[in-house]
C-alpha cells in the first residue's frame, strides 16, 4: 500500500519538474497560420507603390573640378619697353573692348605709348600703379574673355577608362546653386605626378559671368542613361544575399530576385526579374520586407 | 515532553498568552520588514560587465574588447561560467557565480580584474559593472514627455521658456528646439540631468536605466565637398574645435595683499560659439566652422528608443538594489518623484507608468483577504459545529498568529514574501491541529459538565482541557510532523526550481511549525482561559443529523468492506489514468493587471524604423477602450541589464480598471483576444503576448529555455554552422524531439568597406586615412564637450544624417589627399598651369570596394569561446533516453573542426540532477512518515492503513482538476501535498481514537463504529474549514488568484474523497486488517 503512495508522490514531483521544463520552453508563440497582408493594407501604413518602366538612370561619376578662364581667351598685356607708368586707366573687373587703351607708359626715351586690350574681355588682374617703373615682359594686365570658361576636372586613375571626350557632363557647385551641362572637350595626355590625376576639360559658356574662375565645382561625368526598366534605389533590398524587389502579384507582395544593371545615385536599372508595367514597393518598402520576414522573427536574447 | 508543555501551558496560561502576543508583535514587525515581491527572485549570482566601444563592429568588439575581458575574468574564485555578447560598439560579459558566493566579494574580484585589464583595451573603450540588481529589480518606471506634444493646446508665451507660437520649444537655457529629434533629445536631457541624479540618491536604488530620446550632442556636420574644396580634412576641423574649447588654470597672483586666482577661460558655450570657431586663416580671411559645416543640436546614434501612445518619450526605470524590499524602495522612489515633478521645465512631465507597489499591494491584499475570509469562515464553521463562539475565535486566531510567527522565521532566513510563498499557504491545514484540540476540549468539557451536572470549577476545567488536549495532541503532533516532512523534498531542489519553490516550502513549514507550537501552548491556554461557563453538552442539530446519517452508512460499509476497498482502489486507478490526460505547466500564470506585448521584427530592422513601426502600433492600441495607455521600450537602454536587440519592442499595455471597461464582465482574455486581432492588422511585426512580470520571469529562465541544448564551441561561425546544421538534422531524426532550432548567428546586413591597397598606393594614402574618414563621416568623432552648469554634452563631428543614409553619398565620400604646400588655387593662372586640376580628394569608391554582405549582428560566447546553440524540446519521451541517443549519434557521425568541441546542456541537466536527488529523498521522506506513523501506533499495520490516505485523497484532487479543466502545476502539487497531510492527520486521529476505545475493552466492530462516529465532528470540521475556506480562493479573480486557484480546487475536490476515505474506507480497512484478538498497545 505504501509503495503505491510513494510512487504517486514521486510521479507528482517528477511531473512537477517535467512540467517546469515543458512550460519554460513553451512560451506564448503563436502557431496560427500567418495572416497575409493585402497590398492596399500595406499602403495604409505608408508603403508607396511605383510602376516599373523605361527611364533614365542617373549614373555618372562625380569628380571635383575648378572653374578656370578659357586659356585660349586669356591675354597677358605686358609693356614693350621699360618705363614709368603714367596712367592706369583700367582696373580689375573692368570690361574692355579690343583695342581699348588700358594704360599709358612713358618709356626711357620719354615717349609715351599705350597698352591696348587684344580682344574683348575683362581685366582679371592688374599689376601696375601710376609712377611705377615697369620692365619689359612683366605682365601689367591679364585680360580674359569670360564669356566662356573652362572647368578643369580631375579624373583619378580608376575612372580614366570610363571617360572620353564628347561625354556629357553636369557641372554644379557643391551647394547646388549653379548647374550647367557641358561635355568633355579635352583630356590631358599626361597624369599629374603629384596627384596621380588627369585633367579633363569642359568648356562652359558663361554669359552671365556666374562661373567665376576659381570656383570649386563638382562634375558628374556621364549623364543619365536610358534603360528599359528603371526603379528607385529605395525599392532594392537584400534578401538572403540576393537583390530583391517586392513586386505586386495579384493582391500581395512577392519578393522577386532581380539583376541590377546600371546604378545611379537615385535610380537603378533592372536587367532581369522585373518587367515594365509591373508594380512594386518603393518608399517604406522595408515594411513589406518586415512583413514577409516576420515569420522567422524570433525572440532571442 | 508534550504532556509537560501542555500542563505548563494550561497552568501558566496568562504567561503563555503574553508570550504569544509578544511573539506576534515581533512577527508583525518582521512582516513589515520582509522583502515582499510578486514572485520569487530566481536570478543567479551574476556580475555584468558592459563595455562601450564606439563604432566598432561586432567582430572587432569581440576581438578587442570581449575577449580580453573574458580572459581577465577567468579563474575568479567561485566563478561558475562566463557568457558574453558582442554587438556594434557594445560588449557585455556576464560572470555567473555559484549561489553561495557573496555578491560584493564577486564584484570586488571583477573590479580588480577589470582594473588590471584596462590597459589591454583600446583607448576609447569604457567599461562599467552593472548595478547590484536582480531580474526583478525593475520596480518603478516613468515616462518623461511633453504635456502637449507638438505644443498643441499648450499655453504659449513667446520668448519665455516653453512652447512658442511658431511650434518650436524654447529651453530654459535659451536654446530653440525645432525638430522632433531636438525635442526628443531635450526630454533625454531632462531625464539624464534633472530626474536621474535625484532618484539615484534614493536609498535602495541600485541605478537608473534610461531609454529613449537622444543623448544630446552638439553636432558639427561638415559638407564633405565644401570641406574638400578648401583642402581641409575632418581632422583639421576636429583639431580646430578642440583647440578653441579650453579652460586653463593659470595659478594665482598676489596683489595688494589679496590673492587673485587666475583662470584663462575659453570654453565654448553653445551653437553660436561653435559656429564662430576659426579653422584657418586664408590670406587674411578667417575660415569659420560655419563656413564649412552646419552646427546644430542633435542626438547621438542610439540603440534603443521609447514611446508612449504613439509619441516618442523617454522612459526611466529605477532598479532596486539586490535584497531590498521592493515595496519600500518603490514607495521611496515615488515620494522623491513627487518632489522632482515640482521643478521640471515648462510643459515637461514625468508620469509614473509602472509602480511595483501597486502589484505588491494587490498581492498583499489577496493574501490578507484570504486570511480574513479564512478566519471568518473558520469562525462561522466552528461556531455552527461547536456552538461556541469563544472556541471558534480561539481556533480562528491560530491563522493570523501562525502567519505572524512564520514571518519571524521568514525574516530570519531572508525568505522573501511573494505569491508563491504567501499565496500557497493552506489556512485550513494550518488550523487543523487547533480544530482538533478545541473540538476535543469542548467535547470533553461538555461531557464532564453533563457528568457532573454543573458548571466546572477552575481546576476541573483546567484538568479537562489538559486531558482533552493530551488525548489528541500526540496524534496531531505526529500528523503535523508528517505534513512538514512532505514538504521537505522541495527544499532539496536546486537551481531555478529551488529558488522558486524553496521560499514556499519554507514558509509553509514555518507556518505549520508555528501552528504546531500554538496548538500545544496557546490554544489549550486560551481554551482554559476563556471557555468558561456552560458548555453545551447536546450536539447541535447539524452534527446530530450527520451522525444519524453516518452511523448506518458506516455499518453498511463495514459489512461490505471488501467492496468498499475495491471501489477505492478502482477510483484511485481511474484517477491515475485521468492524471495522465491532464496538461501540465510550471506554475499557473499569474494574472497581472497589465498586458505586455512583444513586437518582434526582422533582425535587420533599424532603430528609427522600429520606432516608427512601434508608434504606428501604439496608435492602434491606444484606441482600444480597455487600454488606459500604452508605452514601449524598443532595443536596449543605458545600463543594458537585458540587452534586448533593436528589433524587439516591449509594449506595456496598462489597462483601465475593470469598472471603466465598456463591458466590465469581459475577461482579460477577451480583451487580449481583441487586441490580438487589432495588432495582427498592423504589418511588419510578429507578436508575443505576455505580462510584465511574466516576461521578466521568462527572460530569467531564458538561459535554460529548451530541454536540450547542444552547444558547439569553436572559433569560426563558418565552420561551426555546418556542424550545427548536421546536429540539428540528427536531433530531428530522433523520435521525441520537437522544436529543433539552430541559433541565428548571422543575417544582419553589413556594408563592408574593403580598402584597395593598390588603389591607394599612388596617392600616398594609408588604410588608416581611408578608415578614419569613413569612421568620422559615419560614426562621428567627439571633439570636446560643452558645459552648461553640471550638464555636459559632446561636440561631435559627423556627416549630416541625410547624407549618412544615402548610399550614393557614402560612395562619394571624399577621402582627402595629403596636400603638400599646394599653392592656393586663387589666381595662379599662368599658361603652364592650365593643365592642373584641383585634386584634393578622392571619392571613397575610388579607393575601396563597398560590398553588401550578411554578417553576425551579435556574437555570443560562453566560457571564452564562440558558440552556436542547437536546441530542442522533448515531448512524449523521457528526456534521458533522448539525450543518450543523441549523444551516441553525434559522437558517431559528427566530425568537428579542429579546436572545437560540443557541450551538452539545457534543462535536462537540472532535470536529471533533480530527479536523481528526488528519487532518493522522496522515498526517504515516505520512510520517515511511515516511521512517524509507526512510532505513533507502535505497529506497522495501522501505520500502513493511515498511509493509504495519501493516494486516496489525491483521487478527488485529480478529478476536480479535470472537471475544471486545469493543468497540473506546482500550485496543484502543493494542494496534493496539503491534502495528503489532511488525510493522514484525520486518519491518524481516528485510528488513534479507535485504538484507545479498543484498549478500553470495546469490541472491534463497536470500537470502530463508536470511534468513527465520535470523530465525525472533527473530521467534518477540518474538511469544511479547509474546503469552505478555499471556496473564495477557488473562485477569486484578484491579483495572484491564478496561483491559488488550482491549489484551492485540488484541496476542495480532494477533501471530498479524503473525508469519504476517513469516514468509510479507513474503518473498512481497519476492520479487514485488524483481527478480533489483535491487541493494540
Amino acid at each position: 500500500m505504501s509503495a503505491s503512495g510513494t510512487n504517486l508522490i514521486f510521479t507528482v514531483l517528477a511531473a512537477l519538474l517535467y512540467a517546469s521544463a515543458a512550460c519554460a520552453s513553451g512560451g506564448d508563440h503563436h502557431d496560427e497560420p500567418e495572416r497575409s497582408f493585402a497590398v492596399a493594407e500595406l499602403e495604409e501604413y505608408g508603403v508607396v507603390l511605383d510602376t516599373a518602366g523605361p527611364g533614365v538612370v542617373d549614373t555618372g561619376i562625380e569628380l571635383p573640378g575648378e572653374v578656370r578662364p578659357n586659356a585660349d581667351r586669356l591675354a597677358h598685356v605686358a609693356p614693350r619697353f621699360p618705363g614709368i607708368v603714367r596712367e592706369a586707366r583700367k582696373n580689375t573687373g573692368d570690361s574692355v573692348t579690343a583695342g581699348e587703351v588700358l594704360a599709358l607708359i612713358e618709356s626711357e626715351n620719354l615717349a609715351t605709348y599705350e597698352l591696348k586690350a587684344a580682344f574683348d574681355g575683362t581685366v582679371i588682374d592688374k599689376h601696375i600703379t601710376p609712377g611705377e617703373a615697369v620692365t619689359r615682359g612683366e605682365p601689367a594686365y591679364i585680360i580674359a574673355d569670360l564669356s566662356e570658361v573652362w572647368v578643369n576636372v580631375s579624373a583619378y586613375q580608376k575612372v580614366l577608362p570610363a571617360i572620353h571626350t564628347g561625354q556629357p557632363v553636369l557641372i554644379s557647385t557643391a551647394d547646388g546653386a549653379l548647374e550647367a551641362e557641358g561635355e568633355i572637350s579635352y583630356i590631358a595626355p599626361v597624369v599629374d605626378q603629384a596627384t596621380r590625376t588627369t585633367s579633363a576639360r569642359v568648356v562652359l559658356p558663361n554669359p552671365a559671368g556666374d562661373w567665376r574662375p576659381g570656383l570649386f565645382v563638382l562634375a558628374t561625368v556621364g549623364l543619365p542613361t536610358e534603360a528599359a526598366v528603371v526603379v528607385p534605389r529605395s525599392a532594392l533590398h537584400r534578401l538572403d544575399d540576393q537583390n530583391v524587389i517586392f513586386v505586386v502579384e495579384g493582391n500581395e507582395f512577392v519578393a522577386r530576385h532581380v539583376t541590377i544593371g546600371a546604378v545611379g545615385r537615385k535610380r537603378a536599372e533592372i536587367t532581369s526579374g522585373l518587367s515594365a508595367n509591373e508594380r512594386f514597393a518603393t518608399e517604406n518598402s522595408f515594411l513589406v520586407k518586415a512583413e514577409l520576414g516576420k515569420g522567422s522573427a524570433e525572440h532571442s536574447h | 515532553m508534550l504532556e509537560r508543555i501542555l500542563r505548563f501551558s494550561v497552568e501558566q496560561r496568562g504567561l503563555v498568552v503574553l508570550a504569544v502576543a509578544a511573539a506576534a508583535a515581533l512577527g508583525a514587525w518582521s512582516l513589515a520588514s520582509l522583502p515582499i515581491d510578486a514572485v520569487p527572485d530566481v536570478t543567479n549570482r551574476q556580475v555584468q560587465v558592459t563595455a562601450h566601444a564606439p563604432a566598432l563592429s561586432p567582430e572587432e568588439v569581440e576581438k578587442l574588447v570581449t575577449f580580453p575581458l573574458e580572459t581577465a575574468l577567468a579563474g575568479i574564485p567561485g566563478l561558475d561560467y562566463t557568457r558574453s555578447i558582442s554587438r556594434v560598439g557594445f560588449s557585455q560579459v556576464t560572470a555567473v557565480f555559484h549561489d553561495d558566493v557573496d555578491i560584493y566579494f564577486a564584484r570586488q574580484q571583477v573590479a580588480e580584474r577589470l582594473n588590471q585589464t584596462s590597459d589591454s583595451l583600446p583607448g576609447d573603450v569604457s567599461t562599467s559593472m552593472g548595478p547590484i540588481a536582480t531580474g526583478l529589480s525593475e520596480i518603478y518606471m516613468w515616462t518623461v514627455e511633453y504635456a502637449h506634444p507638438r505644443g498643441d493646446g499648450a499655453e504659449v508665451s513667446d520668448g519665455e521658456p516653453g512652447w512658442q507660437r511658431d511650434g518650436t520649444y524654447r529651453t530654459e537655457k535659451g536654446e530653440t528646439l525645432r525638430n522632433e529629434l531636438q525635442l526628443a533629445a531635450h526630454l533625454r536631457t531632462v531625464q539624464d540631468w534633472i530626474i536621474s541624479p535625484q532618484l539615484t540618491a534614493v536609498p535602495g536604488v541600485a541605478g537608473i536605466d534610461s531609454i529613449g530620446g537622444y543623448v544630446k550632442e552638439y553636432q558639427v556636420q561638415p559638407s564633405p565637398k565644401v570641406l574638400a574644396s578648401y583642402g581641409l580634412t575632418f581632422q583639421d576641423l576636429i583639431r580646430a574645435l578642440e583647440r578653441n574649447n579650453l579652460s586653463t588654470g593659470a595659478g594665482f597672483i598676489e596683489r595688494n595683499g589679496e590673492t587673485y586666482i587666475v583662470r584663462a577661460s575659453g570654453r565654448l558655450s553653445g551653437l553660436e560659439d561653435l559656429e564662430d570657431v576659426v579653422i584657418e586663416e586664408r590670406q587674411g580671411t578667417p575660415l569659420r566652422v560655419a563656413d564649412v559645416a552646419s552646427v546644430s543640436i542633435g542626438g547621438a546614434p542610439r540603440s534603443g528608443s521609447a514611446s508612449e501612445n504613439g509619441n516618442e518619450v523617454v522612459i526611466g526605470t529605477a532598479l532596486m538594489l539586490l535584497g531590498e524590499n521592493s515595496r519600500t524602495v518603490s514607495a521611496a522612489v515615488d515620494a522623491k518623484m513627487r518632489q522632482v515633478r515640482q521643478r521640471l521645465p515648462p510643459d515637461i512631465q514625468a508620469k509614473t507608468v509602472l509602480d511595483r507597489t501597486r502589484l505588491v499591494d494587490a498581492t498583499i491584499r489577496t493574501v490578507r483577504d484570504n486570511l480574513v475570509e479564512g478566519a471568518l469562515l473558520v469562525i462561522v464553521v466552528l461556531f455552527l459545529m461547536l456552538g461556541n463562539l469563544r472556541a471558534a475565535l480561539i481556533t480562528a486566531l491560530a491563522i493570523p498568529l501562525s502567519m505572524l510567527l512564520a514571518a519571524i522565521g521568514m525574516a530570519q532566513t531572508k525568505t522573501s514574501g511573494n505569491l508563491m510563498s504567501l499565496g500557497a499557504i493552506d489556512f485550513g491545514l494550518i488550523v487543523d491541529g487547533a480544530v482538533i484540540i478545541v473540538e476535543n476540549c469542548l467535547r470533553r468539557l461538555g461531557e464532564r459538565q453533563a457528568q457532573l451536572g454543573r458548571v466546572l470549577t477552575r481546576e476541573e476545567r483546567f484538568e479537562t482541557v489538559f486531558l482533552a488536549s493530551k488525548q489528541v495532541r500526540g496524534a496531531t503532533a505526529y500528523g503535523e510532523a508528517i505534513i512538514i516532512t512532505v514538504y521537505l523534498p522541495i527544499l532539496s531542489l536546486t537551481g531555478v526550481e529551488g529558488k522558486m519553490f524553496q521560499p514556499m516550502a519554507l514558509t509553509v513549514i514555518f507556518a505549520l511549525a508555528a501552528a504546531f507550537v500554538l496548538s500545544l501552548t496557546f490554544v489549550p491556554a486560551m481554551v482554559a482561559l476563556i471557555v468558561t461557563g456552560r458548555v453545551k453538552e447536546t450536539e447541535n442539530p447539524v452534527i446530530a443529523w450527520a451522525k444519524r446519517l453516518y452511523e448506518p452508512m458506516l455499518r453498511v460499509a463495514l459489512r461490505a468492506r471488501y467492496a468498499v476497498i475495491v471501489l477505492a482502489v478502482v477510483l484511485f486507478g481511474g484517477s491515475l489514468l485521468l492524471f495522465r490526460s491532464l496538461g501540465s505547466e510550471f506554475a499557473p500564470t499569474l494574472g497581472e493587471l497589465d498586458i505586455l506585448l512583444h513586437a518582434i521584427r526582422i533582425p535587420s530592422t533599424g532603430v528609427d524604423q522600429a520606432t516608427d513601426m512601434q508608434r504606428a502600433l501604439e496608435n492602434q492600441l491606444r484606441e482600444v477602450p480597455e487600454v488606459a495607455f500604452v508605452f514601449s521600450r524598443t532595443g536596449t537602454g543605458d545600463i543594458g541589464a537585458d540587452p534586448m536587440p533593436i528589433y524587439i519592442s516591449d509594449t506595456f499595455l496598462i489597462l483601465e480598471p475593470r469598472d471603466r471597461w465598456p463591458n466590465p464582465s469581459d475577461t482579460k482574455e477577451d480583451v487580449r483576444a481583441r487586441i490580438e486581432e487589432i495588432v495582427d492588422a498592423v504589418p511588419g511585426n510578429a507578436y508575443e503576448f505576455t505580462q510584465p512580470i511574466q516576461m521578466r520571469f521568462n527572460e530569467l529562465l531564458a538561459g535554460v529555455r529548451a530541454d536540450l541544448a547542444v552547444k558547439i564551441y569553436g572559433d569560426e561561425f563558418d565552420e561551426l554552422l555546418p556542424v550545427a546544421s548536421q546536429i540539428a538534422g540528427i536531433l530531428r531524426s530522433i523520435p521525441g524531439t520537437a522544436d529543433v532550432r539552430v541559433e541565428q548567428v548571422t543575417g544582419s546586413p553589413w556594408l563592408n568597406i574593403e580598402v584597395d591597397r593598390r588603389a591607394i598606393a599612388p596617392y600616398g594614402l594609408s588604410v588608416a586615412d581611408v578608415h578614419e574618414a569613413a569612421a568620422i563621416a559615419i560614426g562621428g568623432k567627439t571633439a570636446g564637450q560643452i558645459f552648461q552648469g553640471d550638464q555636459r554634452f559632446d561636440v561631435v563631428v559627423r556627416l549630416p544624417d541625410q547624407a549618412r543614409r544615402d548610399l550614393a553619398t557614402l560612395e562619394n565620400l571624399p577621402i582627402p589627399l595629403s596636400h603638400e604646400d599646394e599653392p592656393p588655387a586663387a589666381l595662379a593662372l599662368g599658361g603652364d598651369d592650365v593643365q592642373r586640376a584641383p585634386t584634393r580628394y578622392l571619392p571613397l569608391s575610388a579607393v575601396a570596394e563597398i560590398q553588401h554582405a550578411t554578417g553576425p549582428n551579435q556574437i555570443s560566447r560562453e566560457n571564452g569561446k564562440r558558440r552556436i546553440v542547437v536546441q530542442s524540446n522533448v515531448r512524449g519521451r523521457d528526456i534521458g533516453s533522448v539525450v543518450a541517443q543523441a549523444q551516441e549519434l553525434v559522437a558517431a557521425e559528427v566530425i568537428l573542426p579542429a579546436g572545437s568541441w560540443i557541450g551538452w546542456g539545457g534543462e535536462f541537466e537540472n532535470l536529471i540532477q533533480a530527479t536523481r536527488r528526488l528519487s532518493f529523498i522522496v522515498p526517504l521522506c515516505f520512510l520517515v512518515i511511515l516511521l512517524l506513523l509507526y512510532s505513533t501506533f507502535g505497529s506497522f499495520r495501522p501505520a500502513a492503513m493511515v498511509f493509504t490516505g495519501v493516494p486516496l485523497a489525491l483521487t478527488g484532487g485529480i478529478v476536480s482538476l479535470w472537471l475544471r479543466d486545469m493543468p497540473f502545476s506546482i500550485s496543484a502539487a502543493v494542494g496534493f501535498i496539503a491534502l495528503s497531510g489532511v488525510a493522514v492527520l484525520n486518519g491518524l486521529v481516528m485510528i488513534t481514537f479507535v485504538n484507545q476505545l479498543r484498549e478500553e475493552g470495546s469490541t472491534l466492530e463497536d470500537s470502530i463504529v463508536r470511534g468513527a462516529v465520535t470523530r465525525l465532528r472533527p473530521v467534518l470540521m477540518t474538511a469544511l474549514v479547509a474546503s469552505l475556506g478555499f471556496v473564495p480562493m477557488a473562485t477569486a479573480t484578484g491579483t495572484g488568484a491564478e496561483v491559488q486557484r488550482p491549489l484551492a480546487t485540488v484541496v476542495i475536490g480532494g477533501l471530498l474523497t479524503s473525508t469519504a476515505l476517513t469516514l468509510f474506507v479507513l474503518p473498512a480497512l481497519y476492520r479487514v486488517f485488524s483481527k478480533r484478538g489483535d491487541e493494540p498497545r
